[in-house]
């Protein structure tokens, strides 16, 4: 804590587009009360201080080369709170995709003569590492739900996460379903928390926010099948956010948030 | 004659890490380096083997500062 007893926040970045640092910005300019109750030591996509001394550390990004653990680890020493910002630190988002293919290839493919001059390995939530207190998920993440995390947070509750899927918001907000007019929707296993904001302008769902606990992939790949999509098609609507998640429930076998 | 040591360690209030060293000695420049220090993502593997109508929602995670650039 601050002298003033505000609580001393920092935000860090790791493999990712910093789009939900952005969305950070954008919810506190709306929110200058919530800037009034924390202190900001440290926030490099925003300001250039950078205080060592903080209680709530926002990471965003995923884990993606063995200097990503240290880093963490340190970060994790000094937090008392760990939020993990956005799918990239939350699921490993799209970072994943580059875990379907060997390391060697995707390392050539990009940098070519000069592969091994790029550390990387296979991209992993940051809980891979380090315990994690709270989650925001999304890619990116939605700005009121960050508001209402950090207020739990200031208020010393654990942030509320939705554990129903897209659909129930879809269906408050009285949304055409998009499987009624031809298109394609990931929301019934999807983790609502977003408004269902791509149904509701007309676009499917495509499961930025990761799934709900233990989601039913069967009966969705089923539905997705119904409605037209190849086998490949249906894979690539469970990868394209979700990799991670995929093949560590393939790995055990159980639901992973 | 200048004699100058610069080590910005990260860029700040840009997206992605930037280290800025510059060494001057007796008013010439012997070092000036922009190093790109953050982690490698790999797009253009990610994009390997996916749907077309994929593409570009996943190019416009490559920077959230410039998402609709990104796309194309
Ligand atoms: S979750 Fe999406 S918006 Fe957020 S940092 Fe990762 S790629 Fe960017
Ligand atoms: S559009 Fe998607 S989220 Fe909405 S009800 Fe249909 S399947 Fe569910
Ligand atoms: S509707 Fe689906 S893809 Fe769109 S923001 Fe919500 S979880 Fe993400």
């Amino acid at each position: 804590m601050t002298s003033n007893g505000k609580p001393k926040v920092a935000f860090f970045d790791f493999a990712c587009c910093e789009g939900c640092q952005l969305t950070v910005v954008d919810s506190l300019q709306t929110h200058l009360d919530l800037l009034e109750a924390v202190e900001i030591v440290q926030f490099r996509e925003a300001i250039s201080d950078r205080g060592e001394d903080y209680q709530i550390a926002f990471i965003e990004g995923s884990c993606t080369r063995q200097a990503d653990e240290e880093r963490l680890r340190k970060i994790r020493a000094q937090a008392s709170v760990v939020v993990a910002l956005g799918a990239c630190a939350h699921t490993a988002c799209v970072n994943a995709l580059k875990n379907l293919h060997p390391l060697e290839d995707v390392r050539r493919w990009v940098y070519g003569d000069q592969a091994e001059w790029y550390d990387t390995y296979e991209a992993r939530p940051i809980s891979a590492v380090i315990e994690v207190d709270a989650i925001i998920p999304g890619c990116p993440i939605d700005r009121e739900e960050f508001i209402r995390v950090v207020k739990a947070l200031l208020l010393g509750k654990k942030p509320p996460l939705p554990d129903y899927p897209v659909c129930v918001e879809c269906k408050l907000k009285e949304n055409v379903c998009m499987f009624h007019i031809g298109k394609f929707c990931m929301g019934p296993v999807t983790r609502a928390g977003c408004g269902a904001i791509c149904p509701t302008y007309g676009d499917g769902c495509e499961g930025c926010r990761g799934f709900i606990p233990a989601p039913n992939e069967n009966a969705m790949k089923d539905v997705l099948a119904d409605a037209g999509l190849t086998v490949e098609a249906i894979m690539a609507r469970f990868t394209m956010f979700n990799t991670y998640l995929v093949s560590a429930r393939k790995a055990d076998g159980e639901e992973r948030r | 004659m200048t004699t100058l040591n610069v080590n910005v360690h990260y860029v700040t209030r840009v997206e992605g890490h930037g280290d800025i060293v510059v060494d001057v000695k007796n008013g010439q420049i012997k070092e000036c380096r922009f190093e790109v220090v953050e982690a490698p993502r790999f797009f253009e593997a990610f994009v390997r083997g996916r749907p077309y109508y994929e593409l570009s929602h996943i190019t416009s995670r490559i920077c959230g500062d410039s998402a609709i650039t990104s796309r194309f």
